[in-house]
Formats: C-alpha cells, structure tokens, sequence
C-alpha cells in the first residue's frame, strides 16, 4: 500500500492512525485486509487523474450526444422522395487552413461536426479546399467569370440564331417551291429515302438496344437539379466557409468575379513591385515555406524591368516543385466604387447558369462558421480550457449547418454581416498577422464590399433555429 | 506478318477480333453487375418499404457509382502500367 510501511521508525500516533481503518471479522476470515483511505498524496494524484479524464470522456460523450441530436433532427429530410431524374440541392463547401496551421486542423471540424449534418439530411456536397491563400477568391471569381462568359456567349447565340432562322425560313420556301417545279416524282422519293436514311444514322442511339435502356421507361427523362426547381434563389444550394479566412476569400472572390474585368488587366507598374504583390498572395499559412519564397523574390527585385510571365516562369524554372504563383486580383477593394455592374449581371431577374439553371452561386445563401484554434506556447492554460468545452462548440457548429440545411434565410446587412466570425481573428498569432501585414495579404486587410453586391447575398442565421422543435 | 517471332502485334482475323469484343464485353458487364450489386448492398435498405428512391439513398447510389468507377479505371490503369513493365522487362 502506501510507502508508510516500509518506513521503520514509526511514532505511536501513525501507528494508532494505520489502525484506523474498516473492517470486521467476515473479511478477516475471507482473508481482506483492512480498508484504509490512501495517504494523501495518492489521494491528491487519484482526484486529479479521475477529474482530468473524466472530464475528457464526459466531453466526448456530450459531442457525440449533441451531434447525434442535430443529426436526427434534420433526418426527416433525407427521407423525402426523389424522383430518378432529379439531383438533390448541393452545398458548396470552402475550407480554409487556419493560420501557422493545416488544412487537417479544419478538415477535423469539417470531419466531426458539419458533414454528419449535412450527410444524414441527404444533401449533396461538394468541397473544396485550399492550402495557400488566395485560391479560394481566384476559384470564386474564375467560376462568377465562367457565368458571365457563358451569358454572353449564351445572349449571342440567341440573336445568331432568331436572324438565322428568318433568313433560312425565307431561303427554304424559294428552294422548295423550286425543286417542286423542277423534279419528277421519281426523284423526289429516292431523294426522301436518302433524307430518311441520314437522319436514322443521326438519330441511332445505343440507349434505344440496350436492356438496360430500352425497358426503361424513364430513359428520356432529362437530368435536373433541384435547386433549379425553386423558384427563390435563396432556398436553392448554399455556401459555407470554414474559419473567417475563407470568408474573406469568398467575399472577395465574389466582388472580383462581378465587379471586376474578364481578362486579366494589362498591368502598367514595375516588375518589382509585382513581385512583391504575387509573393503576398502566395504565402502559406503555413510558415516553412516563407524563407525560399523570401529569397526568390529577392532575386526577382534584382530585376524590376520583367514582366509579371517572365517571373512567373524564372520561378518555375528555379523550383520546379513550388506551384506558380496565384493570378492577381483583377480588381483592388478601392475600385469596387468606379466599377460598373456588367450588363449581362444587370438585370434584376434571378441569374442562373446556362446549362443547369440553377442561380449563381452569388444569389445563394452563406453560412459562415468561425473556427476557434489557438497557437502558441503563453495560451497553454486558455487551450485547455477550451479543449474541456468542445461540446458548445460542437453545438454551434451542428446547429449552424442544421440552420443551412434547414433553410434559416435572412438578407445580408452589409453593415454587420461583413464582420461574420470576426472573434476568431482574436486568435490569429499575433506574429502571423504582422507578417501578414508586410506581406500584404488579404486574409489581415479589412474586409471591404460593394453595396451593389453585397445587397444581392443572403445569409444562413444559425439563431432562427427554434430551440421548441427540438 | 511475323518472320521468326519478329513482327509486333499479329493481324488478327476476323475470328480473333470476334472473340476479343466478346471478351471486352464480358470484363464490361462483369464489372456493371458488381457495381450494381456493391452499390445496391451498400445504400438500399432491404426492408423495401417504398418504391421511390429518398434522398438519402440517391445520393449514396451517386457517389457509390463515381467512386467505384474511378477505383475501377486507376486500378485497370496500374495494372495495364505493370503488364507493360512486365512484357518490356523480359519475357519469362
């Protein structure tokens, strides 16, 4: 038992105190020794222990209880019917590391506490993910830019086609009467059975003989989403961004892909300043890469005539395993204001994309999630106090993706809804952000938005959700 | 024509290239009964009590089908890449 024993020289008193003690003479017959509390220091040690990993478990338990209850409430939805031809709405999801850190960090959260939700409402979802900044805003943007591209391309061709069809409507009358008058009978029938020919070659499908296929009565049925189904653009798909970075990426990204040109800009300054920006958007959060790319770009400013492909390419050729640099914005937060709406996103009606119809990802509603994680040696006592209370945060997080899942719309407030999960940057390591600074990056510069733009989003407001129906 | 074993791939008649469409289409089904069968253990629930799909299993059906088809083609690429290695190595 404890060390007492062993120690000789024993006073009366302790001995009188090893008494003490439970027992009688049934356990003495069974052959128990007498129960006796431990010393103190056991004691200490033991309560300790039992606290510490108590605390753990019952921490655990409740995250799997809380995640299990948001869970089950929104079941009911994976329930629902769907016919064969028809795609569920899909969520876009953007995760963002999160500062000095890696992408697991927030892929654990993205694991834990939203995909359960959002699998067992049988939404679909598709995520993307980042490593370095900036590749979510140049995602973003590059997708917004496809749809304006495709609009156009779209709005073309229906006046292509509205002015060919008069002229070929007019061309095929004089061509028909022509050859009615000119040609026998004869003619005419090898002529159709041609035609006929021709056209069961083009329309010879493969769907028509296979088993599969050919029984199959819903064969002709044409795919369609869902979310190009509703006819409000706010219960279609949805977004959520992962950690306040990614919000920023996004809404940026956004501003960038609506605001901003086509084409990449003819950039008029110096090579080296370019550098400087194209290394700010390259930064990793992690920071192991920042010396190399410290040194490259010392070797660039040796140069300030290059141009912005040139450097990119000496880059590449001076390490070929570093991913070339991100393209820059086409478009600074300070012209957000000179900027005009593009004419093919000026309308009023809802945008939608060409093939599939369903809106724009701008017309569909965000939810952000702040993604609490402290760095550092000094924040020792706040992480621990933090990793005991992962269930309100587990809680938080179930209950905002239940909120997108389930729909709580509201519109954007450009006045506040542009700090959404702005606490978290209290945890960004201060080092990191004063690099960040130097370095210009977009993640530490406030968030600046367009009132033009910012009037078309919507948010997903994890409050609306009823406390009663649960 | 092969001149002592010299001759790349052989011209096939018109039997061979019969036999080898029969047997392309045999690894075809093959593979579409499995999928069909995997998926259908993994998101059908073999109680049956609707005839519809619900979300839940459509999207289950949907991801079943893109991951087994992209298990599918990496591994017929890999394999193909190691009979390539094999036949350039040295015959046995």
């Amino acid at each position: 038992m404890s060390g007492s024993e062993d120690t000789k020289p024993l006073s009366d008193a302790t001995q009188k105190l090893k008494k003490t003690g439970y027992t009688n003479p049934a356990f003495k017959a069974m052959g128990i020794p007498t129960l006796r509390l431990p010393s103190r220091n056991w004691m200490i040690f033991w309560t300790v222990l039992t606290v510490s990993v108590s605390g753990i478990v019952y921490d655990k338990q409740q995250q799997k209880k809380i995640t299990k209850k948001w869970c089950t409430l929104v079941e009911p939805l994976s329930k629902e019917k769907l016919a064969v031809n028809e795609r569920p709405r899909k969520i876009t999801v953007f995760v963002a590391p999160p500062p000095s850190d890696y992408l697991d960090t927030s892929m654990t959260i993205w694991k834990r506490y939203v995909k359960p939700v959002l699998f067992s409402s049988g939404v679909d979802y598709e995520i993307f993910t980042e490593e370095s900044q900036g590749l979510i805003r140049v995602e973003v943007a590059e997708r917004i830019r496809e749809l304006r591209r495709e609009l156009i391309k779209h709005d073309a061709e229906l006046k292509w086609l509205e002015a060919e069809g008069k002229i070929w409507n007019k061309f095929k009358k004089a061509i028909t009467q022509g050859v009615s008058r000119l040609r026998s009978a004869e003619e005419l029938d090898s002529e159709k059975e041609k035609i006929l020919a021709l056209k069961y070659k083009t329309d010879f499908d493969y769907k028509n003989l296979l088993g599969v296929y050919r029984e199959n009565k819903n064969r002709n049925l044409k795919i369609v989403s869902q979310d190009s189904l509703v006819t409000d653009p706010s219960m279609s798909g949805g977004v959520i961004c992962i950690g306040r970075g990614a919000y920023k990426e996004y809404i940026d990204g956004l501003h960038e892909g609506f605001l901003g040109p086509l084409d990449p800009p003819q950039t008029q300054k110096s090579g080296a300043t370019e550098n400087q920006e194209t290394e700010a958007q390259t930064i990793n959060p992690p920071a192991k890469e920042q010396s190399s790319e410290q040194e490259n770009s010392a070797e660039h400013v040796e140069e300030p005539g290059a141009t912005e492909e040139q450097a990119a390419t000496e880059t590449s050729e001076e390490a070929p395993e570093k991913p070339k640099p991100l393209p820059k914005p086409y478009i600074t937060a300070a012209e957000y204001a000179s900027a005009k709406i593009p004419s093919e996103l000026a309308s009023s009606d809802i945008i939608r994309e060409v093939e599939s119809q369903i809106p724009a990802l701008f017309h569909q509603p965000i939810l952000v999630l702040p993604m609490p994680h402290l760095v550092g040696f000094l924040n020792i006592p706040e992480r621990i106090y933090r990793f005991y209370r992962k269930r309100y945060v587990a809680d938080a997080f179930c209950r905002a993706t239940a909120s997108c899942v389930l729909q709580k719309v509201r519109p954007f407030e450009p006045t506040m809804d542009l700090d959404l999960a702005k606490l978290e940057e209290n945890d960004w390591p201060k080092k990191w952000v004063q690099q960040g600074k130097e370095r210009n990056s977009e993640w530490v510069r406030e968030l600046q938005g367009d009132e033009r733009v910012l009037t078309k989003l919507r948010v997903f407001e994890p409050s609306m959700i009823d406390d009663e129906e649960n | 024509m092969s001149f002592l074993g010299f001759g790349g791939q052989p011209q096939l008649n018109t039997q061979q290239k019969i036999s080898a469409a029969e047997a392309e289409l045999d690894l075809v089904t093959d593979m579409f009964n499995k999928l069909v069968d995997n998926c259908h253990q993994k998101c059908i629930q073999a109680t049956y009590s609707e005839g519809d799909l619900n979300k839940n299993e459509s999207s289950c059906i949907d991801r079943c089908v893109s991951k087994y088809f992209e298990t599918n083609v990496k591994v017929g690429e890999n394999m193909q890449k190691l009979g390539n290695s094999f036949g350039g190595a040295g015959k046995f």
